[in-house]
């Protein structure tokens, strides 16, 4: 039996093809990971006129010279499934903008069938489109959908019947590049799955993949190529990439402004005003300053100091860990029964209080902070603020993800490492998580510990901040490669919505507060076991040599053998002795517990996911890291004779 | 309908858009965390009774208006 033919679903993320799959398939779908990939690809099959088809979703891409992993695995289904149709999904209310891939695909001399979709949202705009027009000035057919409300999806499989292999007609870019591609056509002589026209204009790009495989089966021809490729592309100021984008760009401006009767472009509102500065250079780092103000105002100084002192002294201390100890004490005569519930380490006195007391408040106001920027749409926003800076360590704007979701919690962070491009990035994220990025919980302890002088803050926020831009930089350094590049979409500025502050923080403080009680009564028990066997004890006392060379007393030793356990854990340690420091010794302790050996989940993923050796050599470097800059801060201070 | 809105790019998406993204995840069991299928970010699940509960206001405001 004939297998069916295949349908090829393709276009950027957020214009609906999973809708136009759905619509197509009756949600009928096979999911399977791309052979040799982690990149998940949908099938279902589909009938059209009693033909049978195999409609595949691909994953999002912006573009056929792929940047991530999702854009590789769409250009090799594209190129290797022989498709009867390619439906080309754009977005109805930004046809200029999704042209250019369209171009792209007209280039391959793929069967192409262009569905502009979401037109009910197009049409609430006043945006219109004339669609026969745009049909015959690509030379494909043209679909108008709204694939939500199911409307154009029978068109769109009259089209696919219909459907009748036509060249359509490709679009000259410039002279000196239709020069380089008539110059050359005809010397490629292997099959590569697509016209010879983009091939021309891959290798002109630099793709890497392009450029080994015609250096593998054409060495002689790649040779004469890359000659004529240095040549013209030294006539241009920017990469090809960058000159065929804008090239692409300006003739999908002239075919959009022929096709698209849209209202006059409004004027810029205040909230295009502000979105715009929270994205500059510079006022977008005051913007940013400014937040993290507000949240260590809200978080380290209200929730730190006022909140968690008022609850653990004058309600814990009180009325809940003296009547639980006297309950204990009466009830249980065996000391080491005791020393598992109360006293110095017990569940109670320990890991309820550090939950509850302590953690509890200060994560409740940070994820109230975190909602309030998540819901306004700062955070695309300053991922386009910090690409800039993250290229210079080897990263993209892509990789705030995983960094954002640091703060939240580093072990889920650490998978989501996955998502970036290339195994470089997801390295020196891996590592850059592991050493300066604290959780939630760790980072609103050592707010409150550093509320006493706003100096002191500066002072941690300084060091870490400096360790992380130098440690990135040397990693991108050793690890060389190709600059990412980064693409978000950003969604409009908006006021917070109350109701969306509430349900955001009370639905990660429940997901928070279901993963660290049984966790704190873990380390609780642990640490009760270790102080009965003797080898918590001697774990300290390994711990007392470098806790002595940055200057602090040896009892610190025992925060941060806690920190190994849960960073909060380790922060909360600290907070129980900072009475005992100096404002120069807490500022030092905390530096070193931020840059601190990663927690034990965290560890057990980062092995999982980058394996046994790059996990120990990254624990290793951590903790070097970790006890050098404590030192040295603690030497500059003082050198300096600088007190805090 | 779409379930989810993501905090850091907006997308809309419903659970079954979201469910593969997380396939490859080693804590995918009883995870409770929902990820975002076009750039990657995670964010936690309302709970169910939270969800019914604004499920009810909503009807009531439409019922109102």
């Amino acid at each position: 039996m004939a297998l069916p033919e295949k349908i090829l679903i393709v276009g950027t993320p957020n214009v609906g093809k999973s809708v136009i799959f759905n619509a197509l398939t009756g949600r009928y779908a096979t999911v399977s990971n791309y052979p040799g990939t982690t990149v998940d690809v949908f099938r279902g099959p589909c009938k059209i006129c009693g033909n049978a088809y195999e409609i595949i979703d691909t994953p999002g891409m912006y573009s056929l010279v792929p940047v991530t992993e999702e854009e590789r695995v769409s250009r090799t289904i594209l190129l290797k499934e022989k498709a009867r149709v390619v439906i080309h999904v754009i977005d109805g209310k930004n046809l200029e903008r999704m042209l250019p891939f369209t171009l792209q695909l007209i280039d391959a001399g793929l069967p192409v069938v262009l569905v502009l979709n979401i037109m009910d949202e197009a049409e609430r705009l006043d945006i219109k489109i004339d669609a026969a027009k745009l049909s015959k000035e690509l030379g494909l057919p043209v679909i108008l959908a709204a694939g939500a409300l199911n409307r154009g999806i029978k068109e769109l499989k009259d089209a696919i019947d219909s459907y009748e292999p036509s060249k359509a007609s490709t679009f000259p870019l410039d002279s000196r590049i239709e020069k380089f591609v008539s110059d050359n056509t005809g010397l490629l002589k292997k099959n590569y799955g697509v016209a010879e026209r983009l091939m021309l204009l891959w290798l002109l790009q630099e793709d890497p993949e392009v450029t080994a495989l015609v250096k593998a089966k054409e060495p002689a021809v790649f040779k004469k190529l890359a000659a004529a490729r240095k040549t013209l592309s030294g006539k241009y100021k920017d990469h090809m990439s960058y000159a065929l984008a804008l090239l692409r760009q300006k003739r999908a401006t002239i075919i959009s402004g022929k096709c698209e009767l849209s209202p006059e472009k409004p004027r810029l509102l205040a909230e295009e005003a502000l979105s715009r500065l929270t994205m500059h250079p510079f006022f977008g780092l005051v913007i940013l300053v400014l937040v993290l103000l507000v949240v260590y105002l809200v978080v380290g100084v209200f929730g730190s100091k006022i909140c968690v002192d008022y609850i653990e002294n004058n309600i814990f201390g009180v009325y809940i860990i003296p009547p639980i100890t006297r309950f204990v004490e009466a009830v249980f005569p065996w000391v080491a029964v005791q020393d598992l519930l109360v006293h110095d380490y017990g569940i109670f006195s320990l890991g309820i209080r550090y939950s509850f007391a302590i953690i509890l408040p200060i994560v409740s106001l940070f994820f109230f902070m975190f909602a309030i920027i998540e819901d306004s749409g700062y955070l695309p926003r300053l991922a386009m603020l910090i690409d800039k800076i993250f290229k210079m360590m080897g990263l993209s704007g892509r990789a705030v993800i995983p960094m954002v979701l640091g703060l939240g919690c580093d072990t889920m962070a650490t998978i989501v490492t996955r998502t970036l491009p290339s195994l470089r990035e997801r390295v020196i994220a891996t590592f850059l998580l592991a050493l300066a990025i604290p959780c939630s919980a760790q980072l609103g302890l050592i707010m409150g510990l550093l509320s006493a002088n706003i100096m002191m803050f500066l002072v941690w926020f300084g060091a870490i901040f400096l360790i992380f831009m130098v440690v990135g930089w040397l990693s991108a350094k050793i690890l060389p490669g190709e600059a990412p590049v980064f693409f978000i979409e950003v969604p409009p500025l908006r006021f917070p919505k109350v109701k969306n502050l509430v349900i955001k923080t009370y639905t990660r403080l429940e997901w928070y507060l279901k993963e660290v009680i049984p966790m704190f009564i873990l380390v609780s028990l642990l640490i009760w076991a270790g102080r009965l066997t003797g080898l918590f004890q001697l774990a300290m006392k390994a711990l007392n040599y470098p806790v002595k060379w940055i200057g602090l007393p040896e009892k610190t030793s025992e925060a941060f053998l806690y920190g190994f356990f849960r960073r909060d854990y380790g922060a909360a340690g600290l907070r129980d002795m900072a009475g005992s420091l100096t404002h120069n010794q807490l500022v030092v302790a905390l530096v070193t517990i931020t840059l601190f050996l990663p927690c034990v989940a965290q560890f057990i993923v980062m092995v999982k996911e980058r394996g046994i050796k790059t996990g120990l050599y990254i624990s290793a470097l951590v903790l070097v890291i970790a006890f050098a800059s404590g030192y040295a801060l603690n030497e500059l201070l003082n050198i300096l004779r600088i007190t805090l | 309908m779409a379930e989810y809105k993501c905090g850091m790019c907006g997308k809309e998406f419903g659970k079954e858009e979201a469910v593969p993204a997380c396939r490859s995840c080693p804590f995918n069991k009883g995870c409770k965390l929902i990820k975002c299928p076009n750039c990657g970010y995670e964010f936690p699940q309302e709970p169910g009774w939270l969800k019914k509960l604004l499920g009810y206001g909503e009807k009531n405001d439409k019922r109102k208006s």
